[in-house]
């Protein structure tokens, strides 16, 4: 499409105001766009850490412990998350700083055209960052709820402890107050008349601790 | 925002460095300006208006964006859910306030203020 020049109608002093407000406008536009969009990375980097920080605070963070197929429809959703995060990092720095490349002077012209052009697609940039940002939170929310509350792998095992020595695994039988626990060394019997702790663990393997 | 533009004169560089800034405008400014003023389309609608000031001459380039990032005016959030309004211009006449944006420094401008103080009116039409 090629633009015809014309001369338009007598100026008065609003066309004046308005030709300088476009102006300054358009010469605070990159700047501000750039400034905005470092703000977003910021805070944004702030809420995703905020968001790990929380997942880290209780529940499973183990996905092996989760019941087939739910251990995958975790990892999967860890991964979207991951690959969003990683897209989302790269269009906010994009907007916040620019591409980090030379620019070929035959194709492009340093000037104001290419300042409101850059401020544009920098805008573009951070709009498209800020949403592939809340895929990614979305994404790991939901990880992490699967984590946390999908059924596990195993069933619940008994860990009883007699003076210093806990016994632990799955319960056989109990018969005369003495109980019979399968454990991963073979099948043994507990006294409980003689226990002092007993608790219902996820894994012994866990529950054994350090 | 201006850009000088290469090729002018020494002494038309000097004869617009000594005229005072005068916010003022003429019927014969437009039409000097629409002689010598070429007008590019750049992406998004953005028109580049390249040309000489009528009044002290210098080279200058205007931008006339169809879409703007305004800082500390952005409006309601709910703006951030919806997209760009990007309303094609195309055969559409629209009249475009000019100023003079050069550089030089006129005497007795204003620290916030740019050109030699001409202002005046174009029309840009588009033709496919």
């Amino acid at each position: 499409m090629s633009l015809q020049v014309q001369p338009g109608p007598p100026a008065k002093a609003s066309h004046l105001v308005q030709a300088q407000d476009r102006d300054r406008a358009l010469e605070q536009e990159l700047p501000a766009v750039r400034t905005a969009a470092t703000a977003w990375r910021n805070g944004l980097g702030a809420l995703l850490a905020a968001v790990v920080g929380f997942g880290l605070i209780k529940g499973r963070s183990d996905i092996s412990q989760l019941a087939s197929p739910w251990n995958v429809v975790s990892g999967g959703l860890l991964l979207g998350s991951l690959v969003c995060g990683a897209v989302a990092a790269i269009l906010l720095l994009r907007a916040a700083h620019g591409v980090p490349a030379l620019q070929n002077l035959r194709s492009t012209r340093p000037g104001a055209t290419w300042a409101h052009t850059e401020a544009v697609s920098s805008m573009h940039a951070l709009r498209c960052g800020v949403w592939w940002f809340f895929g990614c939170v979305a994404g790991l929310v939901v990880a992490v709820a699967v984590t946390w509350y999908g059924p596990a792998a195993t069933t619940a095992q008994l860990s009883v402890t007699v003076g210093n020595t806990p016994t632990c695994g799955d319960v056989v039988g109990l018969t005369n107050d003495v109980l019979t626990i399968k454990t991963s060394t073979g099948q043994t019997t507990v006294d409980l008349a003689q226990a002092t702790t007993m608790r219902i663990v996820d894994s012994c393997e866990t529950s054994a601790g350090p | 925002m201006a850009q000088e533009q290469p090729g002018a004169s020494d002494d038309t560089a000097s004869a617009c460095e000594s005229m005072p800034y005068h916010e003022t405008t003429d019927r014969v400014f437009g039409q000097h300006a629409a002689s010598t003023f070429v007008a590019s389309e750049a992406t998004d609608d953005t028109i580049s208006l390249v040309g000489s000031c009528p009044r002290c001459l210098a080279g200058m380039e205007v931008v006339i964006p169809s879409v703007m990032f305004l800082a500390n005016r952005t409006g309601r959030l709910r703006g951030f859910f919806k997209k760009d309004d990007k309303t094609p211009t195309a055969g559409k006449e629209q009249n475009v306030p000019m100023i003079c944006l050069c550089p030089a420094p006129h005497p007795g401008r204003p620290q916030d203020r740019k050109g030699c103080g001409a202002y005046w009116n174009l029309t840009v039409k588009g033709q496919t």
